[in-house]
C-alpha cells in the first residue's frame, strides 16, 4: 500500500470513525451549533443550507447498555440500544437538535421512547428531537406529504440556525453534497478496478466520514483520495448487503478470511452517495423537489416500494460491480430484510453468483473469524482457481 | 339467525349468540367467495374494512386465516416450507401463514381449500415487514395489492382515550388526517375499478353511525363490569361479544347483539352474579391476546381467587373506534384507523390507558403476553412495563409463540403467574 499525503487521507478517515464526534465536538466549541441524526435518509443538504453541522448518531458497540435495556426489548436493533445508551449517558447532550426520520419501524418507536424517557426523566438533559416524517410509498400523493414534512424540516433548522433557508441556500448546499457524491462515485470506480488494493474497511471509513464531517471537509478528503491507489493482490470481490454496517468488525471478518469487498449494500456505505440529488446540470429544479424525490427514492430505507424495483437495483449493481460473490448480513431477530431473500437468491443463482446467508449476527460483535465466511472465502477462491486454469 | 344456541354454564347467553355470528359470517363468506367464485377482498386487520362493509364485498382478513391454521395445527408443515424456500428463522411467522398456503399450492391441506385469489390484498404499511409479505402474497395469487402508508404522530396527546371521540382532529394531526383521507379516496377509486361496484357514501355514513352506536353500547359494558364487584363477565366471554362486533362492525346486528349484552350484564350485576365465587385478586392481560388458549384466562380462579377483568379487546371498541362526525364520514374513516397500533402500543399511550383501566377496574396486577420470534409486537413492552411498574402495578412477563400452541408450557405458565400472584400481587393467595 502507498504512503504519503493520500495515505494520510484514508488514515484521516479511520481516525474519524474511532473519534466519531470529534469534529462536531469542535464545530460546538467554536461556537456552531450541531444537529443529530439517525438512519441514512435525513437530507444533510437542509442541514449545511441552514450553516449547521449534520453528525449521524452511532452506537459504541463496547459500551453496556443496561440503562436502555430498561426501556429497549432485546430484540430490538443493536445500533438503536447503544445510541439510547449513550444518549441516556449524556453522550449526546451537545448535539443542539436530533432529527429522526421516520424510514423504519425501528427509528420511528425510537422517536416515540426518547420523547417517553423525556417525559418521565426530566432529570436527563436530552437533546431536542424532530420527526422527519418520510413516507416511500410511490404515490404522488404522498410525495406530496413528504414535500409539506421536508418543508417543516426546514422551518425547524432555519429557526435552530436564527437565520432564513430559501431556495438559494438549498441550491447551494445540494451542489455541495453532490460535489462529493460525485468524488464518492469516482472513488468507488478506483476500488472497483481489478488490481486494486482499497479494501471494503478503507472504503467504509470513507463513507463513514462523510456521515461525521462537513461536507466541504468530506469533499477535501475526497479530492486527496483521488491519487491514492493502492495495489492489491486479486482476491474474490464481494459484496456485503442487509443490515447496517455502522462499525468495521464485520469487514474485517470477511477480508481477512481473503476476500475483498468491493460493494456495499446497506445503509452505511456506499449507497449514501450513490445518486446526486436532482439532474446535476440544472439550476432550476425546485430543490425540495428534489430533495423529496432522493429521500423517497434514492437513499437506503427497508420501506422503499416497489420491492421489485430495489432487487432490480441491487442485481444491476451486482453486475456493475462484477462481484464474485455476495454475503447477506442479517442481524439476530431480523424481521424485514429476510423477506426479500428468496428472490434474490434465485436471482442470483440465474446469474451464477455464489451467496452465503449470515443470521443472527449482533452489532455488539467484533471481528473473530466466522467459519462460514471462512469456508464460503475458500469456494470463491477454488472457483477462480479453475476458472483461471481454464481460461 | 342461530342466536338460539344453548349457552354454556357460566358463559353468557350473548356469548353463543356472538359465537353463532361468526359462524354464519364464515358461511356466507364461503358460500359467495369459495363456492360462488364473488370477488372478496383480504385485508390486514387494521385497515378500513368499512368501505368493503359498505360496498358489501365479502372480506377476510389475514389473521383470521392465520389464526385458523393455527388452531388447525398446520403451522409446523408451513414452517417446514418457509425454511425450503429460504425465509429464515427470525422472521414474524404469524402473518406469513397464509402467503404459505399459496405458495404451497396444495389446496387439500390449507384449510377450507385455501384461500382462492382475491380481487385484491390490502394492508396498512405500520411496520417494515408487511409490505414485503403482502406483495409476495398478491403476486403469488396473481392479483394486485393496495398499500396505505402509516404517517407517524408527531406528538403523544396523554389520555388519548379522552380526546378519541370527539377530538380526533388535534389528537391525530391535521395533516395527518389530510393524508389519510387521500388515501382512502385513492383506495375507493381503485377499489370500484377493480371489484366494478359503486361505494353508496350514504351507507357507509349510516354504518359509520352505528359503529358510534356500538362503542357507546361498549363503553356501557365496560363500565358496569368495572364497577362490579365480582366481576360478572369473564375475560373470554368479554372478547366473544366485542370481537364479533368489532368483525362485523356498521351492522345493525352489532348494535342489537351488544344491546343484549349489555342487558345480560346489567341483570347479572343486579343479581350479584360473579364468575368466581371467591375472588380476591383482579387482574389485567396485556398485550397480545391468548387466542389458542383462552381458558388460561379462567386458571386461576379456583386456585387463587385470581380474575382477569380486563384486556384490550375489552373496550377498544369504545374507546379507540368510536369517531363521532358530521358531514363527511371519511375524515372520520381515516381518523379510526391512524394511529390503532400507537394507542395500543406505543409505551405511553399504551400504559395510560392501561393505568386508567387499572384503576377503573381495581386491577392488583398484569400479566403481559410478549410474542416470541416478533420484533414488531414486542416493541414498546419493555418501556410501558417500567411505567406500570413505577405507578404501582404490578406486571408479569410471558413469553409465548402466537403460532405453535405445541410450543406453550401450560404447566410453567401456570406456576409462573400463580407464583406471581402469591408473591407480588396484593392479596394473593
Amino acid at each position: 500500500m502507498s504512503v504519503g499525503a493520500d495515505g494520510e487521507a484514508i488514515a484521516a478517515c479511520h481516525h474519524l470513525i474511532s473519534d466519531p464526534e470529534a469534529p462536531a465536538l469542535r464545530h460546538k466549541q467554536a461556537g456552531g451549533r450541531v444537529v443529530g441524526y439517525l438512519g441514512g435518509t435525513v437530507p444533510v443538504e437542509a442541514i449545511t443550507a441552514a450553516g449547521l453541522f449534520p453528525m449521524r448518531l452511532r452506537g459504541q458497540p463496547g459500551l453496556a447498555t443496561e440503562a436502555a435495556d430498561r426501556y429497549m426489548e432485546p430484540v430490538r436493533e443493536g445500533y438503536l440500544r447503544s445510541i439510547l445508551a449513550r444518549l441516556l449517558a449524556g453522550h449526546f447532550d451537545f448535539l443542539d437538535l436530533v432529527v429522526m426520520p421516520r424510514s423504519s419501524e425501528g427509528l420511528l418507536q425510537f422517536y416515540h421512547l426518547v420523547e417517553h424517557i423525556r417525559a418521565e426523566r426530566p432529570d436527563l438533559d436530552l437533546p431536542p428531537f424532530h420527526l422527519f416524517d418520510l413516507l416511500q410509498t410511490p404515490f404522488d400523493y404522498t410525495a406530496r406529504y413528504v414535500r409539506a414534512r421536508l418543508a417543516e424540516l426546514v422551518d425547524c433548522l432555519a429557526a435552530l440556525a436564527g437565520r432564513a433557508v430559501g431556495e438559494a441556500a438549498l441550491r447551494h448546499a445540494i451542489a455541495r453534497h453532490n460535489t462529493a457524491r460525485k468524488l464518492f462515485g469516482a472513488f468507488t470506480e478506483r476500488r472497483r478496478e481489478r488490481g486494486s488494493g482499497i479494501s471494503g474497511v478503507d472504503a467504509l471509513a470513507v463513507a463513514a466520514a462523510g456521515q461525521l464531517c462537513e461536507v466541504d471537509t468530506f469533499t477535501d478528503l475526497l479530492g486527496r483520495l483521488q491519487d491514492w491507489r493502492p495495489e492489491g493482490p486479486p482476491l474474490p470481490r464481494l459484496m456485503v448487503k442487509g443490515m447496517p454496517q455502522e462499525n468495521p468488525a464485520f469487514y474485517r471478518a470477511v477480508e481477512r478470511a481473503g476476500a475483498r469487498i468491493v460493494a456495499d449494500d446497506h445503509d452505511w456505505g456506499e449507497r449514501l452517495y450513490d445518486h446526486l440529488v436532482g439532474r446535476d446540470s440544472s439550476q432550476n429544479d425546485d430543490p425540495l423537489d428534489a430533495l423529496t424525490t432522493h429521500c423517497q427514492h434514492h437513499l437506503p430505507g427497508p420501506r422503499v416500494l416497489p420491492q421489485a424495483a430495489d432487487d432490480a437495483r441491487f442485481i444491476a449493481m451486482v453486475e456493475t460491480a462484477a462481484v464474485d460473490g455476495v454475503i447477506f448480513c442479517l442481524e439476530a431477530h431480523d424481521d424485514t430484510l429476510g423477506w426479500d431473500y428468496p428472490a434474490q437468491r434465485r436471482m442470483l443463482s440465474e446469474r451464477g453468483v455464489p451467496h452465503l446467508l449470515i443470521t443472527g449476527r449482533s452489532f455488539f460483535d467484533d471481528d473473530r473469524p466466522l467459519d462460514a465466511v471462512d469456508r464460503f472465502v475458500a469456494g470463491l477462491r477454488g472457483h477462480a482457481a479453475v476458472e483461471a486454469g481454464r481460461g | 339467525m342461530a342466536d338460539a344456541t344453548p349457552a354454556r354454564s357460566g358463559e353468557l347467553a350473548a356469548t353463543a349468540a356472538a359465537k353463532a355470528r361468526q359462524k354464519a359470517w364464515f358461511a356466507d363468506f364461503r358460500r359467495r367467495a369459495l363456492e360462488e367464485d364473488e370477488p372478496y377482498v383480504i385485508a390486514a386487520a387494521v385497515s378500513p374494512h368499512e368501505i368493503f362493509h359498505a360496498m358489501d364485498v365479502p372480506l377476510v382478513t389475514n389473521t383470521w386465516y392465520s389464526s385458523i391454521i393455527s388452531a388447525k395445527r398446520l403451522s409446523p408443515h408451513y414452517f417446514d416450507l418457509m425454511d425450503r424456500l429460504g425465509y429464515h428463522h427470525d422472521l414474524p411467522r404469524y402473518l406469513s401463514l397464509p402467503l404459505m398456503t399459496t405458495l404451497d399450492g396444495d389446496p387439500e391441506r390449507a384449510p377450507y381449500g385455501g384461500l382462492p385469489r382475491p380481487a385484491l390484498i390490502l394492508d396498512r404499511l405500520r411496520g417494515d415487514y408487511a409490505q414485503r409479505i403482502t406483495q409476495q402474497w398478491a403476486d403469488a395469487f396473481g392479483c394486485p395489492a393496495f398499500f396505505l402508508d402509516a404517517p407517524a404522530q408527531t406528538r403523544l396527546i396523554p389520555d388519548w382515550w379522552a380526546h378519541a371521540q370527539h377530538d380526533w382532529e388535534a389528537l391525530y394531526e391535521s395533516h395527518r388526517l389530510d393524508f389519510q383521507v387521500e388515501q382512502i379516496e385513492a383506495l375507493i377509486a381503485f377499489a370500484e375499478a377493480t371489484l366494478g361496484r359503486r361505494l353508496d357514501r350514504t351507507v357507509l355514513e349510516e354504518q359509520m353511525h352505528l359503529i358510534n352506536r356500538a362503542g357507546e353500547l361498549v363503553a356501557e359494558a365496560r363500565d358496569l363490569i368495572a364497577a362490579a364487584r365480582p366481576c360478572p363477565v369473564a375475560l373470554p366471554d368479554q372478547l366473544s361479544n366485542v370481537m364479533a362486533a368489532t368483525w362485523n362492525r356498521g351492522s345493525a346486528w352489532s348494535v342489537e347483539h351488544l344491546t343484549r349484552y349489555v342487558a345480560e350484564i346489567r341483570g347479572r350485576v343486579r343479581t350479584g352474579t360473579g364468575i368466581c365465587g371467591n375472588e380476591r385478586v383482579r387482574l389485567l392481560w396485556l398485550n397480545t391476546g391468548l387466542w389458542f388458549n383462552t381458558g388460561f384466562y379462567r386458571a386461576f380462579e379456583e386456585s387463587h381467587g385470581a380474575v382477569f377483568v380486563w384486556s384490550m379487546y375489552s373496550n377498544y371498541l369504545s374507546d379507540g373506534y368510536r369517531k363521532y362526525f358530521s358531514g363527511d364520514p371519511l375524515r372520520a374513516l381515516a381518523a379510526r384507523s391512524l394511529s390503532m397500533n400507537e394507542q395500543l402500543h406505543l409505551p405511553p399511550w399504551m400504559a395510560g390507558w392501561i393505568l386508567e383501566q387499572a384503576r377503573d377496574f381495581g386491577a392488583d396486577g398484569a400479566v403481559m403476553l410478549t410474542p416470541l420470534g416478533d420484533r414488531l409486537s414486542a416493541s414498546g413492552t419493555r418501556a410501558c412495563i417500567e411505567t406500570l411498574e413505577r405507578a404501582g402495578l404490578p406486571v408479569l412477563e410471558l413469553h409465548a409463540s402466537m403460532v405453535d400452541a405445541r410450543l406453550w408450557d401450560e404447566e410453567a405458565m401456570r406456576a409462573r403467574v400463580g407464583r406471581f400472584i402469591d408473591t407480588r400481587v396484593r392479596g394473593g393467595a
